[in-house]
């Protein structure tokens, strides 16, 4: 529904000293506790990264993946961008291009369909992009 | 001497704008200052967990300068959107006594803030609003429960909210109407979305044929109803090949573009004070979607003379159109349209 364009922009991908990260606009209308994150996931050119490589860095803070559902005193702000730090094998080149396939999901924390089950937001997305300084 | 009666205050929500502020494109102050510029108030409905940063906590710069702002600008606050995350935790729910307080923290700020009523959601129980009549007396700030599809007036769950409240009999407790609850189609500029994004033609037909059977069964009053009405769509977009997002489009055509009559919004209307004007695109001076010469020919009867934010939701999809120039369109045609009945809608502070 809401906001699936707007989660990467063209601006998205950087580099960093030890691989890429993707800034990301949060895939809502309004900002949400970190804990609402329910997935995410990225490939760059067909290759999946694992999971317990992966490091979500928000408010100056840096979390594994498996940290993120127990943040609920830290909020995503609807302008902020949160960060999916990617570790590769080479710092990142500024200029080149990646296929990034990225998934997220949400469940709204105030929107309960039935117990134990929220609405979620899903975002799927397939681009091509250029890795920024 | 004109004869025409006072009619409601006109308004907006941030709300509309959400894709320039998400895109950072505008700030808060820009798009209040553009509001007013516009003569889109003077009601300004905001969302505390949308534009305020640290919401229900921004800080006392932050809350002299909206003061400032609000001064400067003429504008009249009129409802400050709140949420209730129940489930922010993933181990467990909070549990009353949290969710008291939060939702206290919020409707505080409200006040503090000047807005003299918060819009809280379907997910608090008739016990959990009782429970902070209290603290919205105290504040006061009046408490309005968004009607908001699939849910509708006479919804099971909205019944028991008006039975309290008509019970308590506070004046704090209320409702805020939302107009994407009584709807007669899909918008048309999700249809154009859709063929833009390369929806075949068969899966656009069907659902809409979908979308006219739950109209003609009407709005869904029981959770197994509503659940069924989203398999169907998800189901049908799986069919098409579009199983990713087939939530998305469940989501969209079974809680967006409700199926009630206008005539219930009759019901509660003496518990209203504010109300969601929710539209999703003018086309050609009019609102296909949502029938407002029928909405507001209720408005109209029982004359009503509180607040109406026009609320913009075609952003969802629509990345063409400029959302105050939408905004522009849908209060002209109100204006006129609440002429028609006799009333002059409210436009200067």
């Amino acid at each position: 529904m809401a906001s699936h364009d707007t989660v990467l922009s063209s601006q998205s991908l950087i580099a960093t000293a030890n691989g890429l990260s993707l800034a990301l606009t949060i895939p809502w209308y309004r900002s949400l506790w970190v804990s609402s994150v329910t997935t995410v996931s990225v490939s760059i050119d067909g290759q999946a990264i694992a999971q317990d490589a992966l490091r979500f860095r928000i408010n100056g803070k840096s979390f594994t993946i498996d940290e993120v559902p127990n943040q609920w005193e830290e909020l995503w702000f609807l302008q902020d961008r949160a960060y999916l730090d990617i570790p590769l094998a080479t710092p990142g080149v500024v200029g080149a291009e990646h296929e990034i396939e990225f998934h997220i999901e949400l469940r709204l924390p105030y929107m309960q369909i039935k117990p134990g089950f929220y609405l979620p937001n899903i975002v799927h997305q397939v681009v091509t992009l250029k890795v920024q300084a | 001497m004109s004869d025409l009666k006072t009619g409601h205050l006109q308004g907006t929500t941030l709300y509309s704008y959400t894709r320039l502020f998400h895109e950072r494109q505008a700030t808060f102050e820009e798009l209040i200052r553009e509001v007013a510029k516009r003569g889109q108030g003077p009601g300004l409905e905001v969302i505390g967990f949308q534009s305020i940063r640290n919401w229900p906590n921004p800080g006392k710069e932050f809350i002299a300068k909206f003061k400032d702002l609000i001064q400067e600008t003429q504008l009249i606050p009129t409802s400050m959107a709140v949420n209730a995350d129940l489930g922010l935790r993933r181990d467990r729910l909070l549990s009353e006594d949290e969710m008291i307080d939060y939702m206290a923290a919020q409707i505080n700020m409200a006040s503090e803030l000047g807005f003299p009523l918060a819009r809280v959601q379907v997910s608090m129980t008739p016990d959990v609003m009782e429970a902070l009549l209290p603290v919205a007396e105290k504040a006061n700030v009046k408490l309005g429960l968004e009607i908001h599809s699939h849910h509708s007036p006479r919804h099971p769950d909205m019944v028991a909210h008006r039975e309290r409240y008509e019970k308590l009999d506070s004046g704090y407790l209320g409702f805020v109407p939302d107009w994407g609850t009584t709807c007669v189609g899909m918008p048309p500029s999700l249809i154009t979305k859709y063929r833009k994004t390369g929806v075949p033609e068969e899966m656009i037909t069907e659902l809409e044929a979908i979308w006219q059977v739950h109209h003609s069964e009407g709005a869904p009053l029981d959770g197994p109803t509503q659940g069924k009405r989203m398999g169907q769509i998800a189901g049908l977009a799986g069919k098409y090949g579009f199983g990713e997002t087939a939530i998305d489009y469940a989501i969209n055509h079974c809680g967006l573009f409700g199926h009630a009559d206008p005539e219930e919004w009759r019901d509660i209307m003496h518990l209203v004070w504010h109300t969601h004007g929710k539209f999703f695109g003018m086309h050609d001076g009019v609102e296909p979607t949502t029938p407002i010469p029928d909405i507001l020919k209720v408005y109209a009867d029982v004359g009503y003379t509180g607040s109406i934010s026009s609320e913009y939701e075609g952003f969802h999809w629509n990345n063409w159109s400029n959302p105050f120039d939408q905004v522009d369109e849908h209060q002209k045609f109100i204006r006129q349209t609440m002429l028609g009945y006799g009333y002059e809608v409210r436009t200067k502070a």
